[in-house]
């Protein structure tokens, strides 16, 4: 039961991904077949432009609700949701229950006050004193909290937001890490951002803006509301309004179940793993092979590294076995490298590792000392293939930059094991 | 005549009673000099005593790859990577190295694998200093040039891993040993230590020989690394000789017996770094390897010294040495964040500065034991108790105890005559250090004379140059700011008022990723008793009971709060899990799991 997945699960047919109990559990949560019925009022509520829960109702209830919005505007929110909950997952930190599950849908989708709340005007403001209050006068004009701060938290803040009121619990801890706020982008920021009053040059087909909002709950109800269209209008790709450090969980979830993508990760991982040291140009210009960069005791002018064929490494993800009746998600992926004896060695891939091998090998440069203990596991394994042949390396020294050398042992004829060096054509 | 410290104290007292206590050193305690030393050039050091019996002497290095003239230290200074280098390629076993660039390469490589630089400089144009453990042939180099200046670090290892029960040397291993996990002087396959490091070595015949070990041209297991350690080596012809050093008389070339004091932290490490060997020697990769065992070695040195430090303390105030069941180390709080976590490293700070305060009083501690030894060993009745002092000296130091509280019948002399000394040194510091003098009559604060001796005589040493070679010490052993090291340091700087700002360094416990490495694999080899528990909470209890270090609980003596202590753990979770060390999910403790990387071969 452990490794059931409750956001999703591969069919049977390992040809996508579906997500029938997630559906079920928010249609449920919406009262089910009574669902019209239970929030019939809400259709003649007075409350309806500043109540929270009738704004999600409309994205992520199900059809028939009073004020919902579009179908495809529902689904897209849904779909973002289920996307959200399943980093979680594919995180593998935190393991999904019901009750879990349950309670991080009833807080994004219904927070934490009741009809009379809004009514009696009793609801908590979302901050208390701005930092720059002044006792004698009051806020002052020009930074004075706007009217929409008054108000609880709307479902995209209390999906993400991490200071969001009365925050709790495990899933909810680990979608904080996910907060599309996160990231930037200087096109769809300054979109959001932007003014939207007559005679605004805007960019055609792109969604709305959110001037009324702070950038980052802009930038989080984007991710919600914003269909691949108007992103793609906007930037030019439509995955560009992801989750934080999610640019490449769309792959790693993918990876059961598109044998493709499987191989591409894994000559894009491959290449990550070679860029993890920097190692001279002439040795990523070697074709078919993955360099891998030898740490010296003592830091030299002369790179030295090995090469492993690239085609000894393949990629699988780590699906439980098929149990009928429970969904299966994988949380980890494997890179395995094939000795020349057949032996094999293993690299267990978490989300994160992934994701930072993928931004390595595009070009990125890692700057935070947090991922060094990610690395120093991957070290292991590459200090693991080195062993393989640890008689033979390549060596590039600035003096002479154009040429990589071979340094290998040998054994002559004359029972003398020789240190060889010789420059590689 | 202006006179020093020391002349007036050889005139009050007597040159052979201050010769004998003007050092720091009090090897029936710790049997190591209290000054810095490189934990990464233990390894050939030990692994030569293990090989021959004795210590390392003088060897061919200076004289294979050194300048032919110039003084010694012009020599040493001299001695580089790009000359040793040179003297490499010219060999016949190296093919090619005749251009620049190709001299160059192979000085890099050997930077690289083998040889490392004096203070840990860069470049191939500084003095060498030590050579790395890659084989068993690296104690063929005598680097460091002193086998001293590892401060009798080596010496201590061999003592406790060869466990030698009686003698005051360690001496060479017999075939009717009933254990021998360490032989001494025995070749190879009988010591766990040297058999994991000398892949493709042969004995000729004389197996004693200095030109014994040889390299089987045939074996094409020893890697890159490894060959180019053994060419370096045969370079030289023959092994260092054993230590000839007159000033240390004819036993300075023997291997002492004697142990810290500190048992239980002595015996915990004898079999830790056993079974670790042991277990992961054949499957974790050399690097990786080479780096846990230094790690090892760090854990298990600062545990001693900690473990060393409460029993002085002990000592000092009921005059015992306490049993072993009730020797443990100093708990120590860990910052599992490696200081990147502010709230954590503060506590981890204040932790080891407690550490740090309890250390500077063990100077006094250890002169109080000077003294008395000097003034046991003068009286013909303890004379005649023989007391073993080696390999552990715990009863005659619960016999100096004694004499400090008056539970001895030699007791009432040895105080008089202590007394007797302080008064002479007092008269005679009276007008030149009057603040010593005064310290030294003072009997209302200090009742025993011993102690104001000792404090008297630390004064006139200069006190806070012991410290800090204590203090030194302690960062050598918990290899500060090495990538697998268990501490780091940073200097602060306190007070307010530009005149009266004070630079201090501050020292936080952290797990590197080979501490942790090594602490997990460790904790999950099975014992006598069955498999290990790999939860967790087991491994939370191994650190905290087995080496003080405290994770997800306060020291006693400082107050944490809960929050804190919870983030310092789920921080050590997360880094497991990053390492691939922890499998397991948030919700049940019970799932999570330690699970090794590398496959142990054979538990015990």
């Amino acid at each position: 039961m452990n490794q059931r997945s409750l956001v999703g699960g591969v069919t049977d047919d390992r040809s996508g991904i579906e997500t029938g109990f997630l559906e079920a559990l928010v249609d449920h949560l919406y009262g089910g077949r009574r669902a019209a019925e239970t929030w019939a009022p809400c259709g003649t509520c007075s409350a309806t432009e500043r109540c929270r829960v009738f704004q999600a109702n409309r994205l992520f209830g199900p059809a028939g609700l009073p004020g919902g919005a579009a179908p495809e505007t529902r689904s897209r929110a849904r779909e973002r949701l289920f996307e959200a909950l399943q980093a979680v997952h594919l995180r593998g930190e935190t393991h999904v229950t019901v009750r879990e599950l349950r309670a991080a849908l009833v807080y994004i989708l219904f927070g934490v006050h009741f009809c009379d709340d809004y009514h009696k005007g009793a609801v908590a403001p979302r901050r208390s004193v701005p930092a720059y209050w002044n006792p004698t006068f009051g806020p002052f004009p020009e930074t004075a909290e706007p009217e929409e701060s008054a108000l609880p938290e709307s479902y995209w803040d209390r999906a993400f937001d991490p200071q969001s009121p009365r925050r709790q619990g495990a899933v909810l801890a680990d979608l904080a890490r996910f907060d599309p706020a996160l990231d930037a982008h200087p096109r769809i920021d300054r979109h959001l951002a932007g003014p939207t009053g007559a005679g605004t040059r805007r960019t055609p087909g792109a969604g709305r803006g959110y001037p009324e909002l702070d950038l980052a709950s802009a930038r989080r109800r984007a991710y919600f509301e914003w269909p691949e269209k108007d992103i793609e209008s906007v930037t030019g790709d439509r995955h560009a309004l992801e989750l934080a450090h999610g640019r490449h969980l769309r792959r790693f979830r993918r990876l059961p179940v598109d044998d493709g993508e499987r191989e591409a990760a894994c000559r894009a991982l491959c290449a990550g793993i070679a860029r993890l040291a920097t190692l001279p140009p002439p040795a990523y210009a070697r074709p078919g092979v993955v360099p891998l960069r030898i740490t010296p005791r003592t830091p030299t002018e002369t790179a030295f590294w090995i090469e492993k064929p690239a085609d000894r490494f393949r990629l699988e993800a780590d699906l439980p076995a098929a149990l009928a009746g429970l969904d299966r998600l994988h949380r980890q992926a494997t890179l395995v490298y094939r000795y020349a004896n057949g032996r094999e060695e293993r690299l267990r891939l978490g989300a994160e590792l992934f994701h930072l091998l993928l931004e390595l090998s595009e070009g990125y440069q890692m700057g935070d000392a947090s991922t060094d203990d990610t690395f120093a596991h991957l070290s292991i394994f590459v200090q693991r293939l080195e062993r393989e042949d640890d008689r033979r390396l390549l060596a590039w020294n600035p003096m002479c930059d154009e040429a990589i050398h071979e340094i290998a042992a040998t054994s002559g004829g004359d029972g003398l094991q020789r240190l060889v060096i010789r420059p590689l054509a | 005549m202006a006179h020093s410290d020391r002349e007036i104290a050889e005139n009050a007292l007597s040159p052979d009673l201050v010769e004998e206590t003007w050092t720091g050193n009090y090897d029936k305690v710790l049997p190591v000099s209290p000054y810095t030393f490189e934990i990464s050039a233990i390894l050939p050091a030990v692994f030569y005593m293990f090989r021959w019996g004795y210590r390392r002497g003088a060897g061919n290095f200076l004289a294979t790859y050194g300048p032919p003239t110039g003084t010694l230290a012009k020599k040493h200074g001299e001695t580089t990577v790009n000359r040793i280098a040179a003297k490499l390629a010219e060999s016949e076993a190296f093919t090619g190295f005749d251009g620049d660039i190709q001299k160059a390469i192979l000085g890099d490589l050997l930077l690289c694998f083998c040889i490392e630089n004096a203070r840990h400089g860069l470049g191939r144009d500084k003095q060498v200093q030590r050579v790395a453990p890659t084989h068993y042939m690296a104690s063929w180099i005598d680097l460091p040039w002193r086998v001293s200046t590892l401060r009798y670090v080596p010496e201590m290892i061999v003592a406790m891993l060869a466990n030698r029960r009686k003698g005051d040397y360690v001496t060479r291993s017999e075939a009717t040993d009933l254990v021998r996990h360490f032989s001494v002087a025995d070749g190879y396959e009988h010591n766990v230590l040297l058999r994991a490091f000398s892949q493709g070595l042969t004995h000729r015949d004389d197996a004693q020989g200095l030109t014994s070990d040889g390299f089987d041209e045939t074996n094409e297991t020893v890697g890159l690394d490894q060959l180019l350690t053994i060419r370096l080596a045969l370079q030289l012809g023959a092994a260092p000789a054993r230590l000839r050093a007159s000033s240390q008389g004819g036993d300075a070339h023997r291997i002492s017996n004697q142990r810290p004091i500190a048992e239980e932290a002595g015996r915990r490490f004898s079999v830790d770094i056993r079974r670790f060997v042991r277990s992961y020697a054949d499957s974790a990769p050399r690097h990786a390897f080479v780096d846990m065992l230094e790690s090892c070695i760090a854990i298990g040195l600062t545990t001693i010294v900690t473990s060393n430090v409460e029993v002085l303390s002990r000592w000092a105030e009921a005059g015992r040495v306490p049993t072993r069941d009730t020797q443990h180390p100093t708990p120590l709080f860990v910052d599992c964040s490696s200081a990147a976590d502010r709230e954590l490293r503060m506590c981890a700070e204040q932790s080891a500065d407690d550490l740090v305060r309890r250390l500077e009083r063990v100077p006094v501690i250890l002169m109080v034991l000077r003294l008395l030894d000097y003034e046991a060993r003068s009286r013909p009745r303890i004379r005649q108790q023989k007391l073993a002092t080696r390999p552990y000296a715990t009863a005659w130091l619960d016999l100096l105890g004694d004499l400090v509280h008056h539970r001895h019948a030699e007791a009432e002399r040895v105080a008089l005559l202590i007394e007797d000394k302080a008064e002479k040194l007092a008269e005679r510091l009276t007008g030149h250090r009057d603040d010593v003098a005064e310290a030294l009559l003072d009997d209302v604060d200090q009742r025993h004379a011993v102690w104001r001796l000792a404090d008297g005589l630390m004064t006139l040493k200069g006190a806070i140059d012991f410290q800090k070679g204590f203090i030194r010490m302690i960062d050598s052993v918990l290899a500060v700011g090495r990538p697998n090291g268990l501490a780091v340091k940073r200097t602060t700087t306190r007070g307010s008022a530009p005149g009266a700002r004070r630079r201090r360094d501050v020292r936080a416990l952290v797990f590197t990723d080979s501490v942790l490495d090594y602490l997990v694999h460790l904790h999950l080899l099975p014992g006598p008793k069955g498999g290990a528990d790999a939860s967790i909470v087991s491994f939370l209890d191994f650190l905290r009971e087995d080496y003080g270090f405290h994770v997800d609980a306060a020291p006693p003596g400082m107050t944490i709060s809960n929050e804190v202590l919870h983030r310092n753990r789920v921080t050590l979770e997360r880094r497991l899990r990053d390492l691939g060390l922890l499998i397991g999910v948030n919700d049940a403790e019970r799932m999570k799991r330690l699970t090794p990387r590398f496959e142990a071969a054979g538990g015990m």
